[in-house]
């Protein structure tokens, strides 16, 4: 059994990685690929390729290649509590 | 080695095709060594040449076991079979048509995540498929454990782990597509299913085309292909199929547009069982070799001072041992070649001596002199490569080639071209945006090579003694500088500021496979004598022909004559026919300025010329002649370069006007302002 950041839970199986992954980042806020890893019981480079695979089919925005700054003036800041 | 199902040592001759020949598929992603393995199995055995109708480069070879030759056919680096680009289309159209009789997938083991979605298309198409599991030796340093036997069970096909730079597993990989290719290894692929909400439509589309798939197509893969959306595919079917079954299937596909993520779905799901059942990591791994240099040579600051020393080493590397090295080939054995053609035509015409001294022994003997250079070059540039560091200096450069509005995958053949503009118009191949290729093509000759450095390197410490220095890297400055606004204004004005989406793995550190080098560095250098060879030696033959003719001494030639003509042109620079003369021989190549120069002085090439230099022009024009000798069309190799890459005469037209252009201009702009400031 594995626990959302709202506090739902559900077991493997429920739903594919991948339609999980989308259910996941539709709840909005902020993830680390290494915490969607671990809700989705994968590994992060799997996590990685599915999330440049989403880009590339137009279902997720690149906003920037790398973020070097940390949350410090980001613009989305104030929509996540890291 | 791992098999999926051995059927023992039955020694039956392996079953090549109706020319005696077993025909291996070579499919990968990029930089997963692919061409390592290519070449540790093909050696020398290979050549290139390109896709028909394609600009995609195609290398073949062949091989021999036990008395079969093996035709290796290295396909297109592509990270699926989806009709996204060319090479993507190349790899699965050779693979459906051609029927291999076997393809080897190689994969990454340390990126197996990725590499696995290829190999997931490739076991759907009608080939037997040998995994190659490359690069053991870096997962292994990431803390992975991989267990090829397992993989090999859940893929349904034979798995060889391998790590090729250093040729292990090369042996048991050629060994297994023997065995498979005689039928020894019999594979049942478990290919990946299509999310379970979606395999009645499958099944639903496959019934409606099965009648209709033009061959040799796979129908249960076309049907596939229309639910993913494929639009190469859609189209044969839309061509194909009755219009009521087209409507039907339209109305089919139309009701699931969403069956693309469902096929990808079943894909990842896929891996993810795979990396779940054979791969073990460390739950909280240390920190990779890669992770740790990765953190000063992608740091947006440290990045790029540690690029900017790895150039500077590189470019001190290349001319302290290649430049006495040019020296030594140009005394001893131009100097001396053409000393004993004189000596053996002293009894002929003078004509005769000046055509064989001047024109072929002096135009050959140019390509000959900067091959040290270029070799050396071309090895360093081979070497950062192939331990994957070239990628890391893509990501650094990518937010300055932003503003050109290219990625930085446009940087690598670019910076090649510090080395020679043609391998640099021949190297944008890797880049897959039309659009970004055209412009890279466009933009490469602003990239000083060595040619034109070698004339600046002569010519400045001519003019400008001590402040040579100054003035030479203020010269490579203002070229990159024009390199950079030029992009700005060509993708501006031509291609509207489009960008195309970029992705780029950037591969595990890992060490140098001496012979891959060796390899690059032969057909690099190969390609530059067969191409500028040629040319120079022709065009040169051309320029001495048109500086003898119709007799006499240079200042009553034709050549004269033209540089007499364009003089009124030449004085908005500052530059009286000489000079003119001298550019308009570096056509053919850039360093024929100095020699060009040396003869309508009156003077040798040495010290001679550079006092006489001194002497005759003032510090403006020299700046003027420098300036314009450095973004000055580029040589005729690198425009049939530019021709043949670009498919265009147009194109290969715009880029020599273009360059003329901003030439002239910006020598028109130093020389007014040498002269307003007194010089």
């Amino acid at each position: 059994m594995w626990v959302r950041g709202n506090g739902e839970t559900w077991e493997r199986g429920d739903g594919e990685m991948m339609e999980r992954l989308l259910a996941l980042l539709r709840e909005g806020g902020t993830w680390r690929v290494s915490d969607l890893a671990k809700a989705l019981d994968t590994t992060p480079a799997l996590v990685q390729v599915m999330l440049d695979d989403l880009a590339r089919k137009g279902l997720l925005r690149q906003v920037a290649a790398t973020c070097n700054k940390g949350c410090a003036g980001c613009a989305l800041s104030g929509r996540c509590n890291p | 080695m791992s098999t999926c199902h051995s059927l023992g040592e039955t020694h039956v001759a392996p079953t090549p095709g109706s020319d005696g020949v077993v025909t291996v598929a070579l499919a990968g992603q990029p930089n997963v060594g692919k061409s390592t393995v290519f070449n540790l199995l093909t050696g020398l055995d290979q050549h290139v040449g390109n896709w028909p109708g394609k600009t995609v480069e195609r290398k073949e070879g062949t091989f021999t076991r036990n008395g079969v030759t093996y035709r290796l056919v290295d396909l297109p680096g592509t990270y699926s079979l989806t009709a996204n680009s060319a090479e993507e289309v190349i790899a699965r159209e050779f693979i459906i048509r051609e029927r291999p009789d076997v393809v080897v997938a190689v994969v990454d083991a340390a990126i197996l995540e990725r590499s696995l979605y290829l190999a997931a298309e490739l076991l759907a198409l009608p080939a037997p498929v040998v995994v190659g599991l490359n690069m053991m030796d870096v997962a292994r340093q990431e803390g992975m454990e991989i267990q090829p036997q397992v993989l090999s069970e859940m893929l349904g096909v034979p798995v060889v782990p391998m790590i090729a730079t250093r040729g292990i597993g090369v042996p048991e990989l050629a060994e297994t597509v023997e065995r498979v290719a005689r039928g020894d290894i019999v594979c049942a692929p478990h290919p990946p299913q299509v999310r379970a909400d979606h395999r009645q439509v499958l099944q639903q589309i496959e019934e409606i085309v099965a009648s209709h798939v033009p061959p040799p197509y796979p129908a249960d893969w076309v049907a596939l292909k229309l639910l993913e959306g494929d639009a190469e595919i859609t189209r044969m079917m839309q061509e194909s199929l009755p219009s009521e079954s087209w409507q039907r299937l339209h109305d089919v596909l139309r009701a699931h547009d969403d069956a693309l993520l469902a096929v990808a779905s079943g894909r990842y799901e896929w891996i993810g069982q795979m990396i779940r059942t054979a791969v073990t990591r460390p739950r909280a791994g240390p920190i990779s070799l890669t992770e740790r240099l990765d953190r000063w040579a992608t740091h947006p600051l440290w990045g790029l001072l540690v690029l900017a020393a790895i150039l500077g080493f590189t470019f001190w590397l290349t001319y302290a041992v290649g430049a006495p090295l040019q020296g030594w080939l140009d005394t001893y054995v131009v100097g001396g070649l053409g000393g004993l053609a004189r000596a053996a035509l002293a009894g002929a015409p003078a004509w005769l001596s000046g055509l064989v001294v001047d024109g072929i022994i002096g135009g050959a003997g140019t390509v000959l002199t900067f091959l040290p250079i270029l070799v050396i070059f071309f090895a360093v540039m081979g070497m950062l490569e192939d331990v994957g560091y070239m990628a890391r200096a893509a990501f650094v450069m990518d937010g300055f080639m932003h503003l050109m509005g290219l990625h930085g995958k446009s940087f690598l053949p670019l910076f090649l071209g510090f080395g020679c503009n043609v391998p640099a118009v021949l190297g944008t191949r890797v880049i897959e945006s039309r659009r970004a290729r055209l412009l890279t093509i466009l933009l490469a000759p602003l990239v000083p090579c060595t040619a034109r450095m070698a004339v600046i390197a002569f010519l400045a410490p001519a003019f400008f003694g001590s402040a040579a220095t100054l003035v030479s890297w203020g010269m490579v400055a203002l070229a990159l500088v024009v390199l950079a606004l030029s992009g700005m204004v060509i993708n501006r004005l031509f291609f509207r500021g489009q960008r195309a989406a970029f992705i780029m793995e950037l591969p595990l550190y890992h060490l140098p496979n001496w012979r891959t080098i060796g390899l690059l560095v032969w057909q690099r250098s190969l390609a530059f004598v067969r191409k500028a060879g040629t040319l120079i030696v022709v065009v040169s033959v051309l320029v001495w022909l048109l500086s003898a003719l119709p007799g006499g001494s240079v200042e009553q030639s034709y050549l004269a004559a033209v540089g007499r003509w364009l003089e009124p042109v030449g004085r908005l620079m500052g530059l009286d026919w000489r000079l003119l003369v001298a550019l308009l021989t570096s056509f053919v190549a850039k360093e024929n300025s100095i020699a060009t120069l040396s003869v309508l002085m009156g003077t040798g090439e040495g010290e001679g010329l550079a006092a006489m230099l001194a002497m005759t022009f003032p510090i403006s024009t020299a700046l003027a002649f420098l300036t314009v000798q450095m973004l000055f069309v580029p040589c005729v190799a690198t425009i049939a370069a530019v021709r043949q890459e670009t498919g265009s005469y147009r194109w290969a037209a715009f880029s020599l006007v273009f360059l003329l252009v901003v030439s002239m201009v910006v020598g028109m702009a130093v020389y007014r302002a040498a002269v307003a400031v007194g010089w």
